[in-house]
């Protein structure tokens, strides 16, 4: 036994996917599979020590707490990004812990593989991720593991959430800042994305809560771009905006199933999310 | 359709997948290739992603997954290099 970073995820609304001929389902599994499986990405994103899953379940484990958190972010946005152009994008809710874990042979022993993972971090992962009540495509981790990683990725790319000693991840920003340079472009079509989902999907009584997230979520990470802009002279590509906030009013005033509670959220988010005039009137120029 | 803008490199194993494939599916494939070509970088809009790795890659990575194959691919200046073509997964 061992000390180890747990990352269990899976997939939101797989239950409704796999229903019927599940159709849905078997094409969110291979999306899933071919990001886990192509060795040239998988290499690409650095290895995870522990490999498992059953069915839209999985746990990954890494020795670092740090490198984890990293591998985690990535995988998420390759993984939403690849099914974005989707009615119903793929989307993903984990949660990362560190703590004891175990890697054993599968219980039918046709392996000498390991197949299973037990231990306390384990659990834990598990319960934070069902247990938090907050909805959406998230990454949680706790506060102990937030608060022994590294200051400056902290401040970059983990935020406490509204449940107590409860933090996640910002998934959709790169992993350290300056690769917003080259990643803007991608983020910025989240954000469209995000918007477009509102009024799809937002005010659906079962799901649409999870696409309300997302939104929120992207806005965020825009305000942290802004703010990392602002403060730390971060640079981007000349673009227009990641949102506006007539562009996010009128996508809320043409859904229904919104609360007002949640559209003043938004809009006082949105409000954080101005990256300067001179990069929003520089469209076109370059 | 006019010309592409950019040059494509197969590397060894592209090109070994290449040789696997029957000549509708090659067509199929390379056609895919040469309209992947003639968009801008990055293809909003497409279903082309633009792979985030974690450390950061020096060359950006581009997948493009396709009913048949991913299509792993990387572009510098006018050079597009096809890294691997993969077949998507069976899980049924």
């Amino acid at each position: 036994m061992g000390q180890e970073t747990v990352f269990y995820f899976d997939i939101l609304g797989f239950r409704q996917k796999a229903l019927g001929r599940a159709q849905d389902a078997v094409d969110a599994l291979t999306d899933l599979a071919t990001l886990l499986g192509t060795p040239a990405i998988a290499h690409l994103m650095g290895p995870w020590g522990g490999r498992y899953a059953l069915s839209d379940s999985v746990f990954l484990t890494h020795e670092s707490p740090e490198m984890a958190v990293r591998q985690a972010a990535t995988l998420v946005f390759n993984l939403v990004n690849m099914s974005l152009t989707q009615d119903e994008p793929l989307l993903v809710r984990g949660a990362l812990v560190q703590g004891e874990v175990r890697h054993l042979k599968g219980i039918f022993l046709k392996s000498s593989e390991p197949a299973n993972l037990v231990g306390q971090a384990a659990v834990d992962a598990v319960a934070l991720e069902e247990g938090s009540g907050l909805k959406g495509p998230r990454i949680l981790l706790s506060e102990e593991l937030a608060r022994s990683l590294p200051p400056s990725l902290v401040a970059w790319l983990l935020r406490p959430t509204s449940a107590p000693g409860v933090w996640e991840v910002l998934w959709p920003l790169p992993v350290e800042p300056k690769g917003v340079v080259d990643d803007a472009m991608e983020i910025k079509n989240l954000c469209d994305r995000a918007l477009a989902l509102l009024g799809t999907r937002g005010g659906h009584p079962t799901y649409g809560a999870h696409y309300r997230e997302l939104l929120l979520l992207t806005v965020r990470c825009a305000a942290r771009i802004a703010r990392f802009r602002r403060e730390e002279a971060l640079q981007l590509p000349p673009m227009s905006p990641f949102f506006t906030r007539a562009g996010v009013l009128a996508a809320c005033e043409a859904t229904s199933g919104i609360s007002d509670e949640y559209v003043t959220t938004l809009m006082r988010l949105v409000e954080r999310c101005d990256i300067g005039p001179d990069i929003a009137t520089a469209r076109g120029s370059g | 359709m006019s010309p592409a803008p950019y040059r494509v490199e197969l590397t060894q194993t592209a090109q070994a997948v290449l040789d696997g494939l029957g000549p509708e599916e090659t067509a199929e494939v390379t056609g895919r290739l040469v309209a992947l070509t003639l968009q801008p970088f990055p293809g909003s809009g497409s279903r082309v992603v633009r792979l985030r790795t974690s450390p950061p890659s020096p060359t950006p990575r581009f997948y493009l997954p396709t009913h048949m194959h991913g299509i792993l691919f990387s572009v510098e200046g006018d050079l597009v290099t096809i890294l691997v073509i993969d077949e998507r997964p069976v899980l049924e």
